[in-house]
């Protein structure tokens, strides 16, 4: 049997899961997106100090990155904490790696799984994962150096598929679509090369604010208010 | 009578309760969880969680404490390490317990 019917596992997943199924995180990454790429608009490589505004642009990131951390924070406590409660995220960190495997070991036999094993099951829907940073760089690396726009709807398109072949069998759609879109513009649209990196982090971005905003209205469709 | 049978005489009835299996289970994979999240994940009502949580409080494997995140009160619960390691010999004896019919299979 896999480990990943593990009911321990599963509880684990199911926190983690717990953190973006009221759409939220994807909300506020796609609004944080799309202000960043709309304030990357009005520069150009040919500005006279150009390290100064990327400077200036990627201080305005981290802020941007630790207070969409706090607004999500507080949206929560708001909105997910009084319907559904609160869970800690799982740690990932060693200690939690060795403990989860002591007991892997010990609750793997079908019988003991029988006895533990949830109800119901839901599988992660996130597109992105760690696991693919070396992919996005990659493709990012190979964008940046060449420069063209097909390159970059090359890039697009990759990701679209990436993303696709990762999750076959529940495809996050938003996501493929979101890529799609951007490379399709990145190759209809003439403009330079850095207003179309502009063009697919807002595409980007807006495509993750409709998939939060999908899920928070079904979310709040699903969980009322609790009565007071 | 068998060393291994014998141990199981020796199980946690604390934790071998379903309802309570259920609570510890989750609380064993997260560092933390507040009263209603546990309610949803176990499907239980709030009188019978709250009666399991106070069993496993008095055996002292879970604690239990009132606090805020942002302005909205949560009822913390987390395993202490008393309640993991309890866990833990419960689900060793547990497999020990089934080793023999899942290895005919």
């Amino acid at each position: 049997m896999s480990e990943t019917s593990n009911a321990i596992l599963e509880a684990r997943r199911r926190a983690r899961d717990y953190w973006d199924i009221d759409g939220l995180p994807a909300l506020l990454a796609g609004t944080a997106t799309v202000s960043y790429g709309v304030l990357w608009l009005p520069t150009d490589n040919h500005l006279p100090r150009w390290w100064g505004v990327a400077l200036v642009l990627g201080l305005f990131a981290l802020l941007l990155l630790s207070e969409s951390k706090r607004a999500l924070e507080w949206l929560k406590s708001r909105i997910t904490y009084p319907r559904t409660g609160y869970v800690a995220p799982p740690q990932a960190g060693p200690d939690a790696e060795c403990h989860s495997s002591t007991i892997i070991s010990i609750m793997k036999e079908p019988e003991v799984q029988e006895l533990l094993a949830p109800a119901e099951g839901r599988a992660s829907r996130r597109a992105f994962e760690f696991s693919d940073f070396p992919i996005f760089t990659l493709l990012l690396l190979w964008w940046f150096f060449s420069f063209n726009s097909w390159i970059a709807s090359l890039s697009c398109l990759a990701t679209a598929l990436w993303f696709w072949w990762k999750n076959k069998k529940d495809p996050p759609w938003f996501e493929i679509a979101g890529a799609a879109i951007a490379g399709l513009l990145s190759a209809i649209l003439t403009v330079s090369d850095r207003r179309r990196l502009c063009i697919v982090l807002i595409v980007f971005g807006a495509s993750s604010m409709v998939k939060g905003a999908t899920l928070l209205i079904s979310y709040l469709r699903q969980h009322p208010a609790p009565q007071a | 009578m068998s060393t291994t049978l014998q141990e199981l005489a020796t199980l946690d009835r604390v934790i071998h309760e379903p309802a309570r299996l259920m609570i510890m289970t989750v609380l064993y994979a997260v560092s933390e969880a507040d009263f209603i999240y546990l309610q949803n994940e176990c499907g239980l009502t709030q009188g019978n969680l709250s009666s399991h949580l106070a069993k496993l409080e008095e055996a002292n494997y879970v604690d239990v404490e009132k606090k805020f995140k942002g302005k909205y009160p949560l009822t913390m619960c987390r395993l202490i390490l008393k309640g993991r390691k309890a866990f833990e010999e419960y689900a060793r004896i547990m497999r020990a317990a089934m080793e023999g019919p899942a290895r005919k299979r």
